[in-house]
């Protein structure tokens, strides 16, 4: 039994497909690193949080090993892992240097994402996971700088890279909804935890003192998002369901009626609410990037060569 | 596993052995960070983080809850349980990460998610005030569109997350170290600056009653501090 689900994994990890799917998400992800550090550095934050207090910041910071090594945060070695950063952004994005590229700016940007433990977001995290994947993958064998000089037919890559970036996303959606514990996410609390957040002066991008008017919009809107987030959960099985014959009526329903352009929608209208309305840094535009690995290559190439599949 | 037309299947090129260990490598990856982002009750082993209005109304209204099924908990016993359950939990969870440390700490797959898990009833909008020798003068208010000193820096994200975390009293002294900073910036901005005054501005968030009936909460200043201008 345990031999032959052994089996029928290194199979299934054994496929390939071809590689655009990839080589979007490494595009997004290039661009996302490159706006949290210019964003990060043209606002001046970096001089606060993540300057040690002997250089002009306001605290010591001893959380990274490796800038601890480099002589302490100080500007010229902060500026100079942000450059690198932006460096190493740049190139996943044009998808130039392969895997180095998104190993230098993972080396580059992790130091920087652990220097002050009391300000990051946890979209830090996430950003790292997606270099780290993009680090495993071949994600520049399409559209990109590399595959122009080496003038070949873009490769085969690895499925499983795909079903990665999958994966993360589902963790990242459902963990996120199991954790929301409180009344507010609740009838107890009235489903008022939208409401609140965007009410909240610590997130809030600009006060609106008018939205109690939207309250009723606000929760039914905390319902939707709470069961969008946890929903995520069951993604594998309704993309199981899509590429087999089984699921009874639900998995006939779904083959016919592809879910993912509404997983999409709600998800662009959540996110896209997000960045309008909250100050978050770069978790909407980012975990949007992890959306594309809900279509397959084919499909993708299909778009760009006006030829749907 | 069904395969799409679109998906291939072939020999590894490195030999027989390679789709086993990819296999395996894979499988560990995708342990490492499940177990990293399962929900976990990190701060909840910690009695100071059941204090405040927002912790207490929370418990009350569990502490309500159970006893509309006919248990009669009161709020106390509920946090002695939630503390002594989330210490075993989280040791529990030490020892399982704790072979993936090195994975989480050189591949950047650490990964945890409590983004709005229990939302503010409260709100603190930082305030910074100067004093050039007659009176304060308001230089900077979070979110205000007429105090803007320095607002790209105070405003960022990377800043409010601080901010936040320093609002409570466990972070005094990180949030005293702040405003020595804020006042050294003050002093940099502002030549005839003698003293400034750093606080949080300090109000329940508007319920949606209140709201559509313009009622505006009680503000209170907090986390006042002065500091004298050296230069």
């Amino acid at each position: 039994m345990i031999g032959a689900m052994w089996g029928r994994w290194v199979e299934a990890t054994s496929r390939t497909e071809g590689p655009e799917t990839m080589a979007l998400f490494r595009i997004g992800i290039g661009l996302t690193l490159m706006w949290t550090v210019v964003t990060a550095w043209t606002s001046g934050a970096v001089d606060l949080v993540w300057t040690d207090a002997e250089f002009g910041g306001y605290r010591s910071l001893h959380e990274s090993a490796l800038v601890g090594w480099l002589g302490g945060a100080s500007p010229r070695v902060v500026h100079g892992l942000l450059g690198g950063s932006l460096l190493g952004g740049a190139l996943v994005a044009v998808g130039l240097g392969g895997r180095g590229s998104a190993f230098f700016a993972l080396q580059a940007f992790i130091p920087i994402a652990r220097l002050n433990s009391h300000a990051n977001g946890s979209f830090e995290h996430l950003l790292t996971n997606a270099l780290w994947l993009l680090v495993l993958c071949r994600a520049t064998g399409a559209w990109s700088v590399d595959q122009r000089i080496a003038r070949r037919r873009p490769p085969e890559i690895g499925v499983w890279a795909r079903w990665l970036v999958l994966a993360q996303v589902i963790l990242v959606y459902g963990t996120t909804g199991l954790q929301k514990t409180s009344s507010s996410w609740t009838p107890l609390g009235g489903f008022s935890a939208i409401y609140q957040a965007l009410r909240d002066p610590a997130w809030q991008r600009v006060d609106l003192p008018w939205l109690g008017w939207l309250a009723p919009l606000l929760a039914v809107s905390t319902a939707a998002v709470w069961l969008f987030e946890i929903g995520w959960l069951l993604l594998p099985l309704l993309l199981w369901w899509r590429a087999t014959d089984r699921g009874g009526r639900l998995g006939a329903f779904v083959r016919t009626h592809d879910p993912r352009p509404a997983i999409l929608a709600f998800g662009l209208a959540m996110h896209l609410g997000i960045l309008a309305l909250m100050q978050v840094g770069g978790f909407s535009v980012l975990t949007l990037c992890f959306y594309v690995a809900l279509w397959r290559p084919d499909e993708i190439r299909g778009w760009t060569t006006g030829r749907p599949r | 596993m069904a395969k799409p037309a679109s998906e291939t299947s072939r020999d590894s090129p490195r030999g027989p052995v390679w789709p086993h260990l990819r296999g395996a490598l894979l499988l560990l990856h995708l342990v490492a960070i499940t177990l990293m982002a399962l929900p976990a009750p990190v701060g909840s082993d910690q009695r100071s983080n059941y204090e405040g209005p927002e912790a207490e109304a929370e418990l009350q209204a569990l502490s309500d809850g159970l006893a509309r099924v006919g248990l009669d908990v009161p709020p106390d016993a509920i946090v002695d349980w939630s503390v002594s359950t989330s210490a075993r939990v989280l040791a529990l969870r030490r020892a399982a990460l704790a072979p993936f440390q090195p994975y989480y700490r050189w591949a950047g797959t650490r990964q945890g998610y409590r983004m709005f898990s229990a939302v503010a009833l409260r709100g603190n909008r930082l305030t910074v005030e100067v004093d050039r020798g007659d009176g304060w003068e308001l230089l900077y208010l979070a979110r205000s569109a007429r105090h803007t000193w320095r607002r790209s820096q105070l405003d960022h994200e990377l800043t409010r997350s601080m901010l936040d975390r320093y609002t409570r009293k466990r972070y005094r002294k990180r949030y005293d170290a702040v405003t020595e900073w804020i006042a050294r910036q003050v002093a940099v901005d502002v030549p005839d600056a003698e003293r400034v005054r750093v606080s949080f501005r300090h109000a329940p968030i508007q319920t949606a009653a209140q709201s559509r009936a313009g009622e505006i909460p009680p503000t209170l200043q907090r986390r006042t501090r002065v500091v004298e201008v050296r230069r």
